[in-house]
């Protein structure tokens, strides 16, 4: 056998091999950044005609993240309540009474919805409510811990992914980043 | 030098192929990351190598009791090989519906409890409605016209009063049938021959032995072996593994990304949506997963049994079973409906080393289907740490001396009333509220040992137990 000859074949065949899939997780990557910022040129596009303020820009890039385990500590109601971060993400909760303790990340990592998808949510449920949309000031993705739906005294609980959009008026509109 | 050239490049080329081989395993591991939310797990793609045991929807269908009428007012009582009888039994309803001429009459209860206490009679019980036109398809049982009238049976009945009949009871539809052929055949006979009934526990009604009307069986005397076992919750690798499997069969690929919340207890609780779907590992080892079910057809008793069992066997229920030497039935059974989705709840008991095991408020499974699919699911076993006989038998509490001595607690009990009353209408009110009296060990809350115990069920379904030997109150259902 001539393993010269064999080598050299081996190597050209995983080199196209490799060509082929680098080019295709490029493409995905590319394309799923583009749809990304087209949705949000879109969705822009869209509030602008609708003559609802957006103050901030739309974020536009995917990005896949675990859920975070968090556990609940009394907070105390007259000091004031620091932010807390999980690796700059901030952490928030429904429970107001409470301080939230990151304790641990899931062990795996879930495409987010985008941004935009949450701004459209957020028109959506507003006609839902026969209501007129308010002007966006802030949007931000952030872990939240919503509480709603379990009766018992928790300890500990998860925070999922959510795009928190800031409103004009003072309100905040949370959106499920993981599209639930 | 020309050679030592050769020889580098191929160094190099060996060293190149290894880097892009690498190279390829890592741009794909790339490319299926981008799409898939788990990451590679070697075990969860090669095929399961067990096959699961999924037991026979039959099997579970235990008589509770065979009752043997001697036609002088007692009773001979059996609680073993009752599956076997049934077997019998329905061998026997398969002739007589084969037969030219078979039909079928409804009679009174008055008429059945007339055959069954006036003559020599054998009854196969059960403690549960099985819908009799589903039972006939799946012993392959051709129903001769007319027998569609019976929907439900609680017991197969034979009695001397008529040899070549048979009878089926449905007490909770107040339902009752001979069904009777043409031939000559002594189907009391058949079903009765080699029966020896001398060493049968005799039993006798309440009214008997208490007075009253009543005519549930309680025995006059009984001897026991048993003796109080140290139980503990099954052991935590069994236990982990249970509930590993659960979790994530019932969450799939979900499971990283449900809602996991502990309560103040220690109580876990896998929350999917705002509700759809829970599964709580509770801190005490019980297990119960809810499920919001959607529209689809309805499986029937059987189908629903079936799925019901599939279910229990795929998400390890009875793992370790065997070396624990417990042994599961179906107790109880009852038809569910939710708006409308329709289906069975089955509950299903234990023995624990051949020895009936209760919980004072609950059961070991419960499981319920709706429109065929799990839409409630508890799981609560057990193990023990040694076998429950001493070897000698010792005499138990009399079932009268247990009646007689706790009458007014019950009486306070059921009646919600903690009042003193006159003592002969509230003996009168128990006596007359028995509907049955069992031997077994009993697991009471915060006991670590499970109790021998007299087990009383009154109508309305609540349990009283008393220990076994003393006759003294341990528990009741709530």
């Amino acid at each position: 056998m001539d393993w010269t000859k064999a080598k050299n074949i081996l190597m050209i065949a995983l080199l196209a091999t490799n060509l082929v899939i680098g080019l295709t997780y490029y493409a995905t990557i590319r394309e799923k950044r583009e749809e990304w910022v087209i949705q949000a040129q879109n969705t822009a596009a869209y509030l602008e005609e609708l003559g609802v303020p957006l103050e901030t820009e739309i974020p536009n890039r995917p990005l896949k993240m675990p859920v975070l385990f968090v556990r609940f500590e009394p907070s105390d109601p007259e000091a004031d309540t620091t932010p807390v971060y999980e690796d700059d993400i901030r952490v928030e909760s429904t429970v107001s009474s409470v301080t939230v303790i990151p304790i641990d990340r899931g062990d795996n990592r879930r495409e987010v919805v985008s941004a935009s998808y949450a701004l459209l949510k957020y028109l959506a449920a507003m006609e839902h409510q026969e209501k007129a949309p308010v002007g966006i000031e802030a949007i931000e993705l952030i872990y939240l811990v919503d509480t709603y739906g379990y009766d018992g005294a928790i300890s500990e609980d998860t925070a999922v992914p959510a795009w928190k959009l800031s409103l004009q008026d003072g309100q905040v509109f949370y959106v499920n980043a993981y599209g639930e | 030098m020309s050679q030592r050239n050769t020889n580098r490049t191929e160094h190099l080329k060996t060293v190149i192929l290894v880097v892009l081989f690498f190279t390829t395993i890592l741009l794909l591991y790339l490319l299926w990351t981008l799409d898939a939310q788990n990451r590679f797990h070697l075990p969860d793609i090669l095929p399961q190598r067990q096959a699961l045991e999924v037991p026979k929807a039959e099997d579970m269908l235990i008589p509770e009791q065979v009752v043997y009428g001697i036609g002088d007012g007692s009773y001979r009582q059996t609680e073993t090989e009752t599956q076997r009888i049934f077997e019998k039994g329905l061998l026997a309803l398969r002739t007589l519906f084969a037969e030219e001429g078979a039909s079928v009459s409804e009679i009174t209860q008055a008429q059945f409890q007339d055959a069954m206490r006036e003559y020599r009679s054998l009854a196969i019980n059960f403690a549960y409605v099985i819908p009799f036109g589903e039972l006939c398809n799946r012993w392959e049982i051709l129903r001769p016209a007319g027998s569609e009238v019976i929907q439900g049976m609680k017991a197969l009945a034979f009695s001397e009063a008529a040899v070549r009949s048979l009878f089926i009871a449905d007490p909770e539809g107040n339902k009752y049938y001979r069904i009777y052929g043409q031939s000559e055949a002594d189907v009391f006979a058949g079903m009765t021959e080699g029966m020896d009934l001398t060493e049968l526990t005799a039993y006798y009604t309440v009214g008997n032995i208490l007075g009253g009307d009543n005519d549930r069986l309680i025995p006059l005397t009984a001897q026991s072996e048993l003796v109080p076992l140290r139980w503990r919750e099954e052991s935590e690798a069994v236990s982990q593994s249970v509930r590993q499997a659960l979790a994530e069969a019932l969450f799939g690929e979900n499971l990283d990304f449900v809602r996991r919340i502990t309560d103040n207890f220690g109580n876990v609780t896998y929350m999917y949506g705002y509700g759809q779907k829970t599964f709580t590992q509770q801190v005490d080892g019980v297990l119960e997963y809810k499920n919001e079910t959607s529209d689809e057809a309805n499986g029937g008793f059987f189908g629903d049994l079936e799925t019901a069992l599939a279910f229990m066997a795929a998400h390890g229920t009875w793992d370790g079973a065997d070396e624990r030497e417990l042994r599961f039935f179906l107790t109880n059974v009852q038809a569910v409906s939710a708006g409308r989705q329709e289906g069975y709840r089955f509950w299903f008991g234990s023995k624990i080393m051949d020895q009936s095991l209760f919980y004072e408020n609950s059961s070991p499974l419960q499981i319920e289907v709706l429109d065929g699919q799990i839409s409630y699911y508890r799981r609560d076993l057990i193990s023990v740490e040694s076998n429950g006989r001493t070897g000698g038998l010792r005499s138990a509490q009399d079932p009268a001396n247990v009646i007689a001595h706790n009458y007014n607690h019950i009486y306070n009990v059921m009646t919600g009333n903690l009042l003193s009353v006159n003592e002969e209408s509230a003996f009168e009110y128990v006596a007359d509220a028995v509907r049955e009296i069992r031997m077994g060990l009993v697991r009471i809350a915060n006991d670590d040992w499970l109790q021998p115990a007299w087990v009383l069920e009154t109508t309305g379904g609540q349990m009283f137990y008393f220990s076994l030997y003393e006759a003294i109150p341990i528990g009741m259902s709530e």
